[in-house]
This record gives C-alpha cells, structure tokens and sequence, in this order.
C-alpha cells in the first residue's frame, strides 16, 4: 500500500511537470499577420479595411469582362466578337450562369458586403481615431455595400424575387431571397443616403483617396437606384430628381468635349463621378477585352466585343459621339504612336468600340499592362459620370411630365446636335444609347426597362467587307446574328444566379426561373 | 536484417541461468507425442534450453513417456535410447548431438591419451551473416561432447586438446557449420542464416518483432535498389496490398501520390514517413539508401503514432554499417525515356476540312480563313507541333556507399546524383542526396547515434492541365496548346526568331516551343535532416532511449518570365521575375522506454512507454519584381527591376504534445495480445478541443502452434484481429481557432496596389481531431518449407468527424469556406497477398502477387446538405465532382447520355425531350427527372476515379548467374472525365477559336460519315454537347508492364565481391481501353492533359569492391 502511495506521487508530481510544459507549449499566437484581436486599433488598419472593400476593380468578372458580357453583349449594340460558346449562350438568353466569366459575380459581391459590414461593426467603437476617419470609412463601407446590393439587384432581381438582405446585424446567413427587387433596391437606396451624409466631396479628397467614395458618388448612385426602381414604383422619379439636385449643386459641369471624358487625363475630371480605377499593373481589362482581336500583331487585344451596325447607323448626322465611340474602316486612329486607319481580318461587323482605346494611342505602350494577358491600362473606364446624372434627371421629370429639356440639351449640345424643345422619352432614350454605347448597365437594362422588345429580338447587322486587310475596301452588309426570338422578358432581363451558389445555399436560394 | 530477434532473447535469458540445477526433478505424461513436443515440454518445465542442430534429430518420431519425479538427464536417455542421439548438459543448456561424433572422440582418445592431457585455449567470436554476434551460439568439438555457448557479444573461449580437429558451431535458425581447427587459437565464425520468412523482424512504431508476432496488417517492401527506380513512391508502387500509388503523371519535378486503404478525407491526406525510427520531413530519400519499407495499414499498427497516422504510415529502414570489413558499393544507372502514347493532331489539310465540316454541320457559311481555295497556304502541313514539344529524354543516376564497424563503431554513408530530364523539352528534375549513419557503442549499455542526410533537389516543368496551381482556369496547358496551334505555320520566323502563331481566327493559342523554351525556373530546395539518439540499458530488459530529429528545409524559387514578342495569347511587353524564398524548420523530441520481460518461459511481455514533443514552422517570403531592360540571365536580379510589383510574407508555426505507451504480450507463441494509447494535443485546436486519445488492441493466434492442429503442409497459420483509431488535422491550417488576417492588393487610384487587410475567413473555435478508426481481420500462412505463403487481411476503415471545407452560406461573403467536423466516410477492403518460391537447385524463382478490394463510401455529410459539389476541381469550367451519401468520396455527378442521335426518328424524339435544337449527329441526353428538360437536375452519379481493385504481380526468377524479374500493375474500377478529349476536339470547347483539333475529330458525325463514335463538330453547339455529361467518361482500368529487368552476376573478379550489370524497361506495354494520355489520371480523375508517363530504357550496374 505504502509502495503504491508513493507511485501515486510520483506520477502526480511527473503529471503535474508536463501539464505546465506542455500548456505552454501549445499556446501559440500567429505570427506575421493581424488577428481578429490585434487589428481594428489604429488610424492604418480603418485605412487598410476602406481599401480591402474594393476587391471589385481588379476582379475580371465584376468590371474586366463579366458584367460587361451581362450588360453589352446581350443588347442591339454588339455582338460576340469570336466564336466562344460561353459568350453565345449569354447572347441567346440560354446561358446556364456557370460559365467562367460570370460565375463569380454573386461572390465577390458578398464578399464586399462582409467587408462592409466588418468595418461597420468594428469602426465605430475604436478609440482614438477621429470621428472625420471613422466616417469616411463607414461612408465608404455604406457606399460599397449600396454598390453590391445595386448591381446584384439589376443582374438578378426582378419583381419575382430580389436580393436576400444581409446587414451587419446578420448571423443567420441562411435566409430566402428578398420578395422583389424593390426591396433590395430600397436597401440599395437606404446605404447609399447613409455614405451621402458621411462622405466628404470629391473636391475635399486628399489624391491618396482617388478612387475611394465620396458624396456626389453616393448621390448619384442613389440617383441610379431609383432609376431603375421607378419600373416598379412610380414614387422613385421624384427621388431620382431630388439625388440629381444634391449633384448637380456641387458640380455642373461636364467636359467640353466627348472624346476628353476618356482619356487618362481626365480619369478624374471635372465629369467623374465613379469609375474603375485602373493602372498598367491591375484594374479593369476592358479596354484590351474590346480591342481588335491580337491588336494587329502589337498587343493582345482580345476581340470579345464587336459593335453592331445598327449600333453605328443609329447616330443621327452630325453626332461626334458616333466618331468617338466607334471605329470603321478606312477611319484613323492613333495607334502605340501612329496613326493607322482601320481594317480587321477578324471583325464580324467591320467595326470596333473605340471608346477605350485612348490608352493604346501612345508610342510603346506605356500606358498599357505589360503583360497582354491582363490587358488594362491607365484609362480609368467610367461607370457613373455628370452625363448620367442630367440624362437620368431628364427621364425623370419627362417621366413626371415635367421639362427635361435643360438636362438633355447640356448632353446634346456637347454632342455637336441642336438643342430641342419639348423632349420626349424617346429623346431620351436616343442620348441615352447613343451616350453611353460601350459602357456598363446602358443599353440592354434600358431596353428591359422601357419594354423596348423589338430592339433586342431583332436580327443584327455588320459589314462584311470584301478585302478585310484593306482599310478603302468595299462591303456588303449581311446578318451577324439571327433573330433571338426566344426572349422573354420576364424571364430573361434577369440572369441566372451561379447555379454553385444554388447548390451551396441548402435550398434557401431559389433559382431565376427561365 | 534476418534476425531471430525472440531467439536471442530466450538466449541471453538461457545464459543467465547458468548455475541452474542439474538435479532437477520433473513428472512427464504424454502418450503418442513426437521428440520435439517431448522437449518443448521440458523446456517448458524447467529452464533447460535444448541446443543443437535440428536437423540431428528425428523430431517427428512418436514417443510415449510417462515418468514421475525424474531427473532431466535420465528421462532424456531413456528418450534417445536406441538411436543415433546422445546429449550434453551444459549449465542450463543441453546440446543434442549424434552419436557417432561421440564414438569417433572415443576411439581417438583411445589412440593418443598422451595428447589427451596437452590442451590449449581458443577464443572467437559468432555472427551471422550481417556480422550481428549471435549470442547463445553452440560450439562443440566435432567427436567429443566438450563444448561451450557464445556469451552476450557472440564470443566464446573453450580448451580444446591438441589433436582436436573441428569444431562443430550451430545455432538455432542458422546452418549449422564445421570449422577446421588447423592450428589456429582465434576464430571468425559466420554463420549463414536459416531463418524463414516467418522469423524475419518487422518494423513497427517504436520496436519491432518478428514476423510471426505481428498482429496488426503490416507489409514490408524490400529490395528497392534492384528496380531502377528514381523515387521511393515508385517503389512501392503495386508491390503492397492496400497501397495505391498514383503517378500523377511523368512530371519529372512532381511526387507520386500514395494513398493507404482508400480515401479517407477530403484534403491533406498523406502517410507518415518515419525515418529509422523519427518523423522524417526532410527532402526525398534516395532508393539506394534503403534497407526496406514497411506500411502500417491498420490502426492498430499505427496508432501509436496517433495524429498524422490516419492515412497510414510508412517506416523507412535505412542501410547500416555492420562490424567488419568496409564495404564500397557503387550503383549507376543511365537511360533514355521517351512518350508512349503521343496525341496525334489534325494536319494542315484535315484542320482545314473539319473547320468546313462544322461551319456546314452549323449551318453557318465558311470562313474565308479556312477557304483552301483563296487562302493555299492554309492547306501545306509545316509544324508537327506535337513531336516539336516531345523528346528522348535521358535518365542518369549514380551512387556510392561505403559502409562498415567496428566493435563499437559503426558508419554507413553514401553520395547519390540522379537526374531525370522531362520528356517535354526543356523540363528535368535533379537530386543530389548525401547520407551518413553511424552508432556508437559508448559502453555495453549505452548507444549514441546519428542520421544525417542532405538533399538538394531542382528542377522545372511544364504546365500541361487546364486548372492553375490555385485552382483557377486555365486552358494554356501545353500539350493542348500543341494541339491548336495552327499546322502550316512554320516554327520559326525566317530571322530565327518564333513565328506568329496566333493569326487571325486563331487568336488565343500559344506558341508550344516557345511556351517550353522560355521555362526559366530556378528552385533548389535543400533539406538537411538531423537525427540524434541516445540508447541506454541499465538492466537487460529495459531500454531507455532518447532521440532529438530536425529539418531545415531552405527553399529558394526564382522564376523569369520574359517578354513575348510574337502574337499569341501571352503576348507580353514586359517581364516579370518572381522571387521566393522559404524556410521550414520541422524539429521531433522523443524519449521511450522499453521493458522485455518473459515469465516462467511462457510469458513474453514489451512494454512501452513514452512522450514526444514536435514542433513545425514555415516562414515564406516572396518578391514580384517587373521590368528588366535586359533579359540576360546574369542581370535578372530584383534591383535592377522597374518596378517592385508585390511583396508578400507568411509565417506559421504549430506544436504537437504525445504521450503514449504499449503492451505486446504472448503466450507461449500461440496467444498474442498488443495494446497501446497514445494521448495527443495540438496547438492548432482550442484549449477545450485539443487533446485526443488513440486507442488500439490486437489479438493474434498461432493456430499452427496448437496441439491440436497437425498438417504435413502448413508450417504456419494465424489468425489476427486488430481495433484501433488515429487522428488527423493534417488539413487544419495552424490557427483555424484564430484566423489571422490577410492583405490584398487593391488597385486603387495611382499607381500600384495599395494594402487591403481583411478577415476573409471564418474561425472555429470548435474544430477538432478528424478519426480515423480501422477494424482488422487477418491471416497469415505459410506452407511446409515456406513454399507457398498467403497473407489475407480484411477491413473497415471508418473516418468520423471528417474534417471538411463545409460550404458555407454564399450571402455569408467568406472566399474560403472554414473546415468543419461534419460526416463519415467508410472504407472497407480485401487484401490478398500470395506468393510462391522455389529457391533451391540452380534455378530458383519466386512469384508473388497481391491485390486489393476497397470500396469506398460516404455515411454522412455536413447537415443541410444532400450533396456537397466540389467547386474546385475542374476542367474547362467542368466541375463534375460531388459528395454525397452512399457514393464514393469524389464521385463524378454528371448528366447521363445514350448515345448519338443517327436517325430522324430518335432526333425528333430528343426534340420532343429536353434537347428542342438536337440535330442528326448530336448526343442524346437521358432526362431523369422526366421533366421533358435536360439540365442540372438530371445529374447521377457516375462512380469515382479511385479504383476499386489494383494488383500487382512480381516475378523473380534466377538461373546460375543470371536474374529476371518482372513486375505487371493494374487497376479496376476507376473511372475518368476525359476533358483533353473534351477541350481539344470540339472548336465551341477549345477556348480558344479557330484551334487546330485533336484527331478524334476525323471520328465525329458527319453527313459522310454516320458510324463516328463522336458527336458531331459544330461552331455554336446548340444541343450543348458538349455540357458536363458522361459522354466524357471513360473507365481508367489497366495493366501495365512496369518493370522487366535482367541482370547478370559476374562471377569470381578480383577486388570485386559482387559485380551485377542489368538492364531495365519500365512502363513497357499498357493495355487500358482509356483514350487520354494516359489511364493514371491525377486531379481526381479529371483530366485536362496531364504532363504524360513515360516508357524508359536502362541500363545499370551494382558493384561492391572486397
């Protein structure tokens, strides 16, 4: 008994040895990197979470080609530019959503919004920073999610089902879809207000924040919103009108010439108002997506996006819009420091989107992304600008009967075009198309809006020149794409959710029927 | 390493009774018993040992005795009166000789009793083979009944008369010898090894044993240097049941893949290697330097070593230094390899036809690019690109060993250098590995030792699939790249430079040769493995040992991308260097003790208990630099760059706590009985989460060792079964509890990223250890003589707790989703192992063949869910893989086809089905759902890559001097998505358009040709053929000829001991009915053109000096 007593003490006191060891042996902190305890302390790391809330403008599939394929390809505009199967189908309307380019939309947009919703959570209680700080970065992080829930909302939503709402007070990850459009963009329009009233004008931006949100953004985005609501809810015009108001008391003036709103120097000129800031290391690629397919053996554009013919007949005599947006053979351009006139072996229509393509005018391409594989450029392609912003309030008070004509003429008259009196929805709808041909949410959203079906039914047209290497050659014109008589508007104005966010959602997500 | 461990435990024990009484008295009653069961009996009753050559007596011969209270050397006379058999009792011992020996020193003593009284003393030592001592070891006089036993180190000293003549030395297991006296007084004496198989000592964690003992499914591969192999994966490749090696293709940089009894989990599943006796993590370990392999199945086997044990564990014996003469080993080896199964393109003349067969099968009109009228040039064939890509590639590999001891010191090391260039130009692999062992006895109870090795490894390769290293898209993989581009254009310009392959429809495809050629990698890693042990024995039966194991592991990558002038896909105006250095420092402690004991003869206990303490950590830092004016190699460094593109750094660190301890118990060696538990804690769990205990208990019995269980033809049977579990959060980052954050780069305004910190993960503070538990049932036999021996194991491996990457909530915003305990995963298999060996006579041969069952099934998953869809393995945007309950982990779930559509009657039915826009020629979709739709919701799964039976059959034959072996492998029951099919034989699937096609195009649908086994080309793909289907998928059974080799043992040449010349061919023929590259498909079975296994010619040399 004796002998086992003292056995039993040993191992206590041996036991007793390695449990202090070996606790503190496997307690191990990481190392190299913050953790959920050490970050959220400093001015640096608000600064930090603001940045990592724009994932968006280096992703492919938000501004590089995906939603650009949602929202060009499927319009009268263009057409797909090469044989890619993927590419038709969203053409067709038979697109299943599971392609490459389109299939991490749904994603990274929530990934944007769990940033947001980080910084909201964690901003305001830190302790030493300025409020000036934690506001502009709340604002940002109200702004971006508004961003997401904006663009989410006119990719999937209609008044079928919207967006499942997600906040910064949400656990229960697992919910059902908002029940129509109008609700996500409510929540849209409600976080957007919020960043308006935190964020500082564009003009009070130090040049570190280029890029970052700012008020004018958040209006006219707010603006947008609307916009696109008003289908739904006719009580969205006046809101639409009144966000425009905010913009246009702070900053009215465009750029005295169309062609100037995209060039590099003026990424953040007087008419910015939201864009993809963009550099030769990373941004958006649509400029190298749009150019000529292998860019005439110099770069590698890749030819994605060919415009229609009906896209180029449809600016009236006198446009300059027409000359700056598009490119058709025989016409000149600056090309990596020469001047080139235009031809394409491998164009379908015989015309290419100029639109972008300031970036490649300059000798050597120092403007341009080195590697070709990730075509973008210093061209900061613009997403919301102040034309937007007086063509939405025009529509918006033609829409309430009211006089749009000041907004429209300032838009027109910069065109090179008269001004007109007594402006018409169909005015509008001229500016707005032969505007912002070439830019994101436009044509095909435009047309779904109005119920324009026809426009997007119909069979498209190019030129089919005889000698394709010559700039003087003649051409026939012929049908580059059949009639898509299949579309539905009901059912295919909005696109398929990723089919893996379907799967991985445990039923709660319900798919676009189509 | 034949070595009668239990054997010379009995010795030393026997030894040590040494004053036990001659007088001692027993009482015997046995009726109808044979000699041997006589003796056994009393041993068993006292603690006389019976010495001697077996083969002196007649064992079988039947006898009765019945005595009472009778003394040992009496019941003995009785016992062999009236045959050929006298005995000697020596202390405990008694030596059984014939009597004529006795005569013979009877009569000589007669003749010289003068001489009788000179006596001298001789000393010497025993041996076996290896130069182990034999303790124990008999030596007696041949005619005389004087003799001794050799002590603890093998050595004996005996008086021996003048006159005397021969000494005759045995030892039980071993031939019994006579040496001629010849007037010498110190003698070497080795005695050649008798021992079965049976005696052979195993490998297990932490000691080993006989092979007879084992009671878990252990296997052993030996012989590793006769077979030309480059890696010790390839070794074991088909050669143990239960173990399925996957080449992962012929990447010379890449590593076999090794999986033990099945999947078990979804991610980071790899055996443990344990390198003479520590957790080794050092770089790859060069075949020459082993001894043998041994692979812990079961749980049982295996769970000593608790975490990183679930997939099993392999032990690694390293060669040793033996006491005695230096030995010089030299091994080379060179030879060439070349692809075996080639993918043949279109020519210039049929890309042209085809293109204007799918545009007509489109309805489209042709293109004026593919109009061999107006466009001529189109239609002359310049570039074969597949065979400008393909090689013969060398092979080369030498080595050197020098090995020897010393009474207290011995040393084994060696200096290997293997290079294997890549069959795809400007690919290689090298490895130059150092190695030293050595052991000091210190005195005769204490033992230092230490492993050294040093491993230097280089090398680079080619991308080849379609998914990127990180998961992403990619249709650049070389071998396609071949396949598309275009076939008249020439491969260089006329100044020399690379032509433009990509021109006008073609745009997007890469320039092959020039794809390979501009491979600039630089990557030498270099580990350096430390392992220190200390051995001390206080008493005979307690062993304590000490051993401290570390690696440092110092990695450097250095890779340039240069400018690409020429039009292609990755036309590029600059350059970009990216610069990684990495080091990992992986260190073990380990202390055990180790008590034998045996009691009352009968009983024999091993105890084991210990601790160990591991640490791990990795710090990685990397630099993208861009811009260097001047691409010469000797200016690519980072200053010189325009521009620093990123910087990024990564750190972790984790720690490991065991405790553990063991009983290997046996009666009599019939009973046998082992269990242990191992208690682990790791610092990546939480502190509520962290420790786990690892059960195990095994039970054997020796059928064949029973009373009752006579047989002329069984020598031995046995029965096992074993219960046991491991864990594994191998998969488990270190901080999962505490997610670190991590940067991005943004592009915002300005130039350059700027720094993004996010948390893009979710903690779980309630991860805990993945288990992996394993019933076993087994039985081992072995026919009279050894001849036939059949090992036959059956199992169910349950995984509980599956660590896996749960999908989380697409609104929750996470881009990884976090591990969770979530399902079970079953795996349940049939291990056969037969072989067969004649080994006497000039021509010998041994046949062994093993084969392995396993089906492999999911019990649960994560709840919420009916299917959990892998979305990351993929091909062409194809993610066809899915879990779900009741199928195999990793199963293809893939709409059903049924053929092509060749009849209008069955178009316009398909019409009427789901497929409105189907056309003569087009696949026909099953609609399982019956909704009159083809889509997602038709999906059925469609069986899993892993096969469900591989085999593997070893022949070895020898005639006189020369040797043949031949080794066949196989599988069955895999199956694979064929997407290099799939991506490079349709233009609307290329990716890239225009692309030259694969040759299974001539094979598609056409007007002209209605039998094709391929649906028909089309630009645009309206009945979407070529959506995820099992049109794509093909069984991967196969049986290769992986190795014949035959080699010739010169004969008698001076300073040479041995001089073997051989020559090899590995992957000779393979007959699989797979159309891919090749049947080995790694990436799950999904196929996107993997880098392509090759068929290799050797020749080679071993060569030891005297």
């Amino acid at each position: 008994m004796k002998k086992y007593n003292y056995i039993k003490f040993l191992l206590l006191c041996l036991s007793f040895v390695f449990t202090n060891c070996t606790n503190d042996f496997l307690e191990v902190e990481p190392k190299g990197a913050p953790t959920a305890e050490t970050f959220w302390k400093t001015e640096v790391d608000i600064n930090r979470a603001t940045n990592a809330l724009y994932l968006m403008n280096d992703a492919p599939a938000i501004y590089g080609r995906g939603m650009f394929l949602y929202s060009l390809i499927p319009s009268d505009d263009f057409v797909v530019g090469k044989s890619k199967s993927e590419i038709e189908e969203i053409k067709n309307f038979v697109t299943s959503g599971s392609g490459s380019y389109t299939r991490d939309i749904w994603s990274i947009h929530f990934q944007v919004i769990k940033r947001a919703n980080d910084i909201i959570n964690n901003v305001p209680g830190i302790e030493g920073v300025s409020n000036e700080v934690k506001n502009f970065s709340l604002g940002n992080a109200y702004f971006m999610r508004g961003l997401a829930y904006f663009q989410l909302s006119l990719l999937y939503g209609d008044n079928r089902a919207g967006i499942p709402i997600v906040d910064e007070n949400t656990t229960d990850f697992y919910m059902e879809r908002s029940p129509s459009v109008t609700d996500s963009y409510e929540y849209a329009a409600e976080n957007f207000s919020k960043a308006a009233e935190l964020l500082p004008l564009f003009s009070e931006l130090s040049s570190s924040d280029y890029g970052k949100a700012h008020k004018n953004a958040a209006y006219a985005y707010l603006a947008k919103t609307h916009l696109h609501n008003a289908e739904f809810d006719h009580n969205s015009w006046q809101k639409v009108i009144d966000a425009c108001n905010k913009v246009t008391s702070t900053q009215n003036e465009l750029e005295s010439n169309f062609e100037d709103v995209f060039k590099i120097a003026n990424n953040w000129g007087k008419e910015y108002i939201w864009s993809v800031p963009s550099n030769v290391i990373g941004g958006s690629i649509f400029p190298g997506v749009s150019l000529e397919n292998k860019g005439w053996g110099l770069y590698n554009g890749w030819g994605y996006f060919a415009p229609t013919l009906d896209l180029y007949e449809s600016y009236v005599a006198g446009d300059k819009r027409r000359d700056a947006t598009l490119l058709a053979f025989g016409d000149e351009f600056e090309y990596f420091g020469q001047n080139r006139r235009y031809w394409s072996t491998m164009n379908l229509t015989g015309i290419q989107l100029k639109k972008y393509m300031e970036p490649y005018s300059y000798p050597n391409g120092v403007h341009l992304n080195g590697n070709g594989d990730q075509p973008s450029t210093d061209l900061n392609p613009p997403l919301l600008r102040l034309a937007t912003v007086y063509l939405m309030r025009a529509e918006a008070k033609i829409a309430l009967g009211q006089d749009g004509d000041a907004d429209l003429n300032k838009v027109r008259v910069r065109a090179g075009l008269a001004p007109i009196s007594g402006a018409t929805l169909d005015d509008v709808k001229y500016e707005r198309r032969a505007e912002f041909a070439g830019e994101l949410f436009g044509r095909f959203e435009d047309l779904c809006r109005w119920g324009d079906i026809a426009d997007i039914k119909k069979a498209l047209s190019g030129r089919r020149h005889d000698n394709k290497a010559d700039p003087d050659s003649g051409f026939s014109i012929y049908e580059v794409w059949k009639p898509r008589n299949n579309f539905d508007l009901v059912k295919n104005r909005v696109w398929p959710i990723p089919p893996n966010v379907i799967d991985d959602s445990r039923g709660f997500i319900k798919q676009n029927e189509r | 390493m034949k070595l009668t461990a239990l054997l010379l435990i009995v010795s030393v024990l026997s030894i040590h009774a040494g004053t036990y009484s001659q007088n001692t008295k027993i009482t015997l009653n046995l009726e109808s018993v044979n000699v041997m069961t006589v003796l056994e009996k009393i041993e068993s009753l006292t603690e006389f040992k019976f010495l001697g050559n077996d083969n002196v007596i007649d064992k079988d011969r039947i006898v009765s005795i019945n005595v009472k209270q009778k003394r040992v050397d009496k019941i003995l006379f009785d016992l062999f009166l009236n045959t050929d058999i006298t005995f000697k009792v020596i202390g405990a011992q008694i030596i059984l000789v014939k009597k004529k020996d006795i005569d013979e020193t009877q009569i000589n003593s007669e003749r010289g009793v003068e001489k009788y009284k000179q006596q001298k003393e001789i000393s010497g030592k025993v041996t076996d083979n290896n130069g182990m001592p034999l303790p124990g070891a008999s030596i007696i006089i041949k005619g005389t009944n004087t003799g001794t036993t050799t002590d603890f180190d093998g050595n004996f000293t005996l008086m021996i008369n003048e006159d005397s003549v021969i000494l005759i030395v045995s030892y039980i297991g071993f031939g019994t010898q006579e040496i001629p006296i010849n007037n010498q007084t110190v003698f070497k004496i080795k005695l050649e090894s008798e021992a079965s198989s049976l005696d052979e000592v195993v490998i297990i964690g932490y000691g080993s044993v006989s092979k007879k003992e084992l009671t878990g499914a252990v296997a052993t591969a030996e012989n590793i240097e006769n077979r030309a192999v480059t890696k010790v994966e390839e070794a074991l490749q088909g050669s143990v049941s239960g173990v399925t090696v996957l080449a992962n293709g012929g990447d010379p940089t890449s590593t076999p893949s090794i999986k033990i009894r099945g999947l078990g989990t979804t991610s980071a599943e790899k055996p443990l290697w344990i390198v003479d006796g520590a957790p080794y993590y050092g770089g790859p370990i060069n075949p020459f330097d082993i001894e043998s392999l041994t692979v812990l199945k079961d749980a049982a086997s295996a769970s000593i070593y608790g975490v990183r044990a679930a997939a099993g564990v392999i032990l690694v014996t390293t060669k040793k230094g033996k006491k005695g003469d230096i030995k010089v080993d030299f091994a080379a080896y060179t030879g060439v390899q070349s692809v075996y199964n080639k993918p043949v393109a279109l020519n210039a003349q049929q890309y042209t036809d085809m293109y204007n067969i799918a545009y007509d099968n489109s309805g489209i009109p042709r293109l004026d690019y593919f109009d061999g009228v107006k466009n001529p040039d189109r239609l002359v064939q310049r570039t074969n690109w597949v065979d400008e890509i393909f090689r013969n590639a060398i092979i080369q590999n030498y080595d050197v060993g020098l090995r020897g001891g010393s009474e207290k010191y011995s040393f084994s090391s060696s200096l290997g250098y293997n290079k294997k260039e890549g069959i795809l130009i400007n690919t290689y692999a090298d490895r130059i590995s150092f190695r030293y062992n050595s052991t000091v006895n210190l005195s005769d109870k204490i033992k230092v030792g230490e492993n050294l090795s040093y491993t230097v490894t280089n090398g680079q390769s080619a991308f080849t699939g379609t998914q990127a290293a990180d998961g992403g898209t990619n249709y650049n993989g070389v071998i396609a790249a071949a396949i598309k581009a275009p076939p008249f254009v020439s491969m260089y310009n006329p100044d020399g430079t690379y032509s433009d392959v990509a021109d006008g429809q073609n745009g997007d495809v890469l320039h092959p040769v020039a794809t390979l050629n501009r491979i600039d990698i630089d990557n030498p890693i270099k580990n350096t493995f430390g392992n220190i042990f200390l051995e001390y024995k206080p008493a005979d039966k307690l062993n304590l040992r000490s051993s401290y194991a570390i690696n440092h592991s110092d990695e450097f990558y250095k890779e340039f991308d240069p400018r690409v002038p020429e039009a292609s896909k990755v036309q590029k105006t600059t350059n970009t260097l990216t610069q990684i250095q990495a080091n990992e420092i992986n260190w073990s402690w380990e202390n055990t003790l180790n008590y034998n004991t045996i009691f009352n003869d009968k009983h024999s206990f091993q105890l084991l208990g210990g601790y160990s303490l591991q640490h791990q950590e990795r710090e990685v830092e990397g630099i993208i630099a861009q811009g260097f004016e001047n691409e010469d190699s000797n200016l690519l460094v980072l200053p010189l760059a325009d521009e620093i593109l990123d910087v990024n750094y990564s750190f972790f660190e984790n720690n490991l706590v065991s405790f553990f301890s063991r009983v290997l118990y046996d009666y009599n060696k019939k009973y046998f009985f082992s269990a242990s538990i191992r208690r682990d804690g790791s610092s990546k769990l939480a502190k509520d989460k962290r420790w786990e205990n690892f059960p195990s208990v095994a039970l054997g019995w020796s059928l064949s060792e029973e009373e009752f269980f006579k047989s002329d033809f069984v020598s031995s049977l046995k029965l096992r079964a074993s219960w046991g579990r491991v864990g594994n959060i191998e998969s488990l980052s270190s901080y999962p509890t505490n997610l670190p954050l991590s940067d991005e780069n943004i592009i915002l305004g300005g130039s350059g990223y700027q720094t993004g910190i996010v948390l893009d993960g979710r903690s779980n503070p309630n991860i805990t250890w993945e288990i992996s538990e394993t019933t076993n049932f087994g039985l081992d036999f072995a026919s009279q003589d050894n001849r036939w021996t059949l090992t036959a194991d059956y199992f169910i491996k349950d995984t509980d707790r599956w660590l896996n990457r749960t999908p989380v909530s697409p609104l929750e915003g996470i881009g990884e989703s976090p591990f969770q305990n979530s399902g079970k995963i079953r795996n349940k298999g049939l291990e056969l192992e037969l072989g067969y060996n004649k080994d006497k006579g000039d021509f010998t041969y041994n046949i062994s063949g093993n084969v392995s069952f396993i089906k492999n099934e999911i019990l649960e998953i994560a709840e919420g869910f009916d299917i959990i869809y892998d979305n990351t393995t993929q091909v062409a945007t194809h993610y066809p893989l899915a879990n779900a309950v009741g199928e195999p982990l990793f199963s293809f779930y893939l709409i059903e086809t049924d053929g092509l559509l060749r009849t209008d009657t069955e178009v316009t039915d398909a019409r009427a089905n789901g497929q409105p826009d189907a056309q003569l020629g087009d696949i026909r979709f099953v609609d399982k759902n019956g909704d009159k739709k083809i889509n997602d919701d038709d999906r059925v799964f469609k069986g899993s890559a892993f096969p469900t039976i591989s085999y593997g059959l070893n022949l070895t034959m020898n005639y006189k001097r020369f040797d043949l072996s031949l080794f066949l492998q196989g599988t069955q029951g895999g199956v694979a998505y064929n997407g290099f099919k799939l991506t490079t034989t349709y233009p609307a699937h290329t990716s890239v358009a225009g692309a030259n096609l694969l040759n299974e195009a001539l094979d598609t649908w056409y007007p002209g040709n209605p039998n094709a086994s391929n649906p028909r080309l089309s630009i645009n793909d309206p009945n979407a053929n070529l959506r995820k289907s099992d049109f794509w998928l093909e069984d991967t059974d196969y049986l290769r000829i992986k190795n014949i080799s035959i080699g010739y043992t010169f004969p008698d040449i001076p300073y040479l001991e041995k001089l073997r010349v051989y020559a090899t061919a590995q992957n000779l023929l393979t007959w699989t009915s797979y159309s891919g590259l090749d049947p080995e498909v790694a990436n799950y079975g999904v196929d996107g053109g993997q880098y392509p296994v090759s068929r290799a010619f050797t020749l080679g040399f071993n060569l030891t000096l005297k």
